[in-house]
């Protein structure tokens, strides 16, 4: 008990010196990359998609994805007459047609007309831009195709799921397709009212399949496709593929149906706010500054480092799977870079004080005597 | 034994890796030295010299040095006096040349807005777009690509000159489409294709927007012309990231890449 204050003392001090040692730490890390666009573009918490992206997968049961490849207009059309008659329960477009004037225009404005459940795309940031047949359109929802990003460099991590347009509020088109098929779920995204959330990119695959496959009228596809919300688009345009936490080049088409998956899940995920990650890094360095403390007052000579370092380790393994774990599990991402950081540095920070510390001691009891 | 190990291991260690870089000194003017990373001796800068990221320049008063860039033929004219790595003056150039495509685009949105013609999307959209204005872009790039031999076709409705400018040369680029493109250019040398321009995350990152029937010279980008190498404009309606299609060249599906989705 005498030790108490000492104790509280040092802690508190080590604490400290490896709180500021992280920070310039994690800045030097996040200037490192020589052309990154942004420190937004970097987030340590993709760490934890990555790993889960690589893990075990279930096959999605409320979306598909059906991709057009270079089907011409009049494909298309015949494309979605045929996913009509599969009766999915909602069917978006990712595709603009801005001018007429080409073979199966008719066709295409016809099909677009005559499926049920259609949700079409729409720029957020300029309302103007079309396709054509959009006038010809009256019982169609409409979605905004915007990502969450300022430049087509950034990360697509999150999701705007309203954004105010000049003719009044657009949902996402993610939104709009998971309110054909589960209005509940739809309804909570817009209860919780926020200006961004988070996508999952891990977990669900999704059904693919390829025009030919549709136009054939498979039995066991028509089956797949009935009652889903389902998502037609081009999967190998390169100008639609955008940097996401899972992988490098990941086509529109299948953002946006992430992101109706993750609202569908019922599952949103949360990112923990940033002075409770700075609170758990403190109280996860003190306790590893007490246990250094411990060790080093039980005297155990060489075997003392050797403890220091093991219950580093172990305490850094420990917050790396309470981290996944909440992650896989509840849906809620903690930034792991700065408790890790101050596990890691609060050694430095104990070693520095107490080098010091002996050093001074030394040089006065030497002065004394 | 166990010396033998460790000594052969040490050795190994030691062997330096041979790394080719990018980077060399196209040209200098006044005094401009080169420390590599791991040295302390500096030393004249010369011409055709190569040089890590690592390495430290040296420029006095009134000296400059235009560093070249192989992958795709830029030149980065760097001028500060002072001590920088190569990586703090390439980044510096690159920055200012992307103000400066922001300054452009900030331009050419104001007249694109300006005369209410179908704009360009300036939002980063997860769509695809099919055949607008008529023939496929990806047509042309097609037909150019798998005619590299023989007589070049040439982009009906971007025109591009390339204009000496020096020792040097910059792009000159002419949108004759009817639509306002993001523009940009194929370096093709020896059957490899290349993106000329990189844009970098800051301001101008979105690439080069030219309105319809609008000329630009990209002097900001200065360049080396490749001998026997051919130049191949494209457009596309929005803005999208070049590393996307830069990979998927050197991917063994360069042939997809390059039909794939570039049209106007």
């Amino acid at each position: 008990m005498k030790k108490a204050p000492k104790y509280l003392l040092a802690i508190v001090a080590v604490t400290a010196a490896a709180f500021a040692l992280s920070q310039t730490a994690l800045n030097r890390i996040l200037s490192l990359s020589t052309y990154s666009s942004s420190k937004e573009s970097f987030s340590f918490s993709d760490f934890y998609v990555r790993t889960a992206s690589h893990g075990v997968a279930r096959m999605s049961e409320d979306i598909a994805v059906v991709d057009i490849g270079d089907l011409d207009r009049a494909g298309i059309a015949a494309l979605l007459d045929a996913l009509s008659m599969m009766q999915p329960k909602a069917v978006a477009i990712d595709v603009f047609f801005r001018y007429p004037g080409q073979e199966g225009d008719a066709d295409l404005s016809d099909a677009v007309c005559l499926t049920e459940g259609m949700v079409l795309p729409l720029d957020a940031t300029r309302p103007d831009l079309v396709s054509f047949f959009y006038d010809d359109v009256l019982d169609a929802r409409f979605g905004a195709v915007n990502l969450s990003a300022g430049s087509a460099r950034d990360v697509v991590r999150s999701y705007r799921p309203v954004f105010d347009t000049e003719n009044g509020p657009l949902e996402a088109v993610g939104l709009a397709v998971a309110e054909q098929l589960r209005p509940d779920l739809a309804a909570q995204v817009r209860q919780r009212g926020a200006a961004s959330e988070l996508i999952r990119f891990d977990g669900v695959e999704f059904p693919i399949f390829e025009a030919d496959e549709i136009l054939s009228g498979e039995p066991s596809v028509a089956e797949t496709i009935r009652g889903r919300g389902v998502f037609v688009g081009d999967l190998h345009d390169l100008q639609d593929v955008h940097l996401t936490p899972a992988e490098a080049d990941m086509p529109g088409l299948l953002i946006h149906a992430k992101i109706a998956q993750t609202i569908l899940s019922g599952k949103p995920l949360r990112q923990v706010p940033r002075w409770l990650v700075v609170l758990i890094a403190a109280l996860v360095c003190a306790l590893f500054t007490w246990i250094s403390l411990l060790i080093r007052d039980h005297k155990w000579g060489k075997a003392s480092s050797l403890l220091v370092r093991g219950s580093q380790f172990l305490l850094m393994v420990a917050f790396f799977y309470i981290g996944y774990s909440l992650y896989i599990g509840p849906g809620i991402l903690l930034d792991f870079s700065l408790p890790m950081m101050m596990i890691g540095l609060g050694a430095l920070a104990y070693d520095l004080m107490y080098g010091f510390y002996d050093l001074f001691t030394k040089v006065l009891f030497k002065k004394k005597k | 034994m166990k010396k033998t190990l460790i000594f052969l291991l040490a050795a190994l260690l030691a062997l330096p890796l041979p790394a080719q870089s990018r980077y060399s000194v196209y040209k200098t003017k006044g005094t401009v030295r080169v420390c590599l990373k791991s040295e302390s001796a500096w030393t004249a800068a010369e011409r055709n010299r190569e040089l890590q990221l690592g390495d430290r320049l040296q420029l006095e008063a009134g000296a400059s040095v235009t560093i070249f860039d192989s992958s795709n033929s830029l030149l980065y004219p760097y001028e500060t006096p002072g001590e920088c790595t190569v990586m703090e003056a390439v980044r510096s150039v690159r920055d200012k040349a992307g103000s400066r495509t922001g300054a452009v685009n900030a331009e050419m949105k104001r007249s694109i807005e300006g005369h209410g013609a179908a704009a360009a999307s300036y939002a980063v959209l997860g769509a695809s777009f099919r055949a607008q204005g008529g023939a496929a872009f990806t047509d042309s790039l097609a037909v150019s690509l798998q005619g590299l031999a023989g007589a070049g076709a040439k982009n009906p409705k971007l025109a591009l000159t390339i204009v000496p400018d020096g020792d040097a040369a910059v792009f000159k680029l002419r949108n004759g489409a009817d639509i306002p493109l993001y523009v940009n250019i194929l370096r093709i040398s020896n059957g490899d294709p290349t993106v000329c321009l990189e844009f970098d995350g800051k301001e101008g990152s979105e690439g080069i927007l030219l309105d319809a029937g609008a000329e630009l010279v990209l002097d900001q980008y200065p360049f080396v012309v490749l001998e026997g190498a051919r130049y191949l404009p494209f457009g596309t309606v929005r803005c999208y990231d070049t590393r996307s299609l830069q990979r998927a060249l050197r991917r063994s599906d360069k042939e997809d890449a390059l039909t794939a989705g570039f049209v106007y």
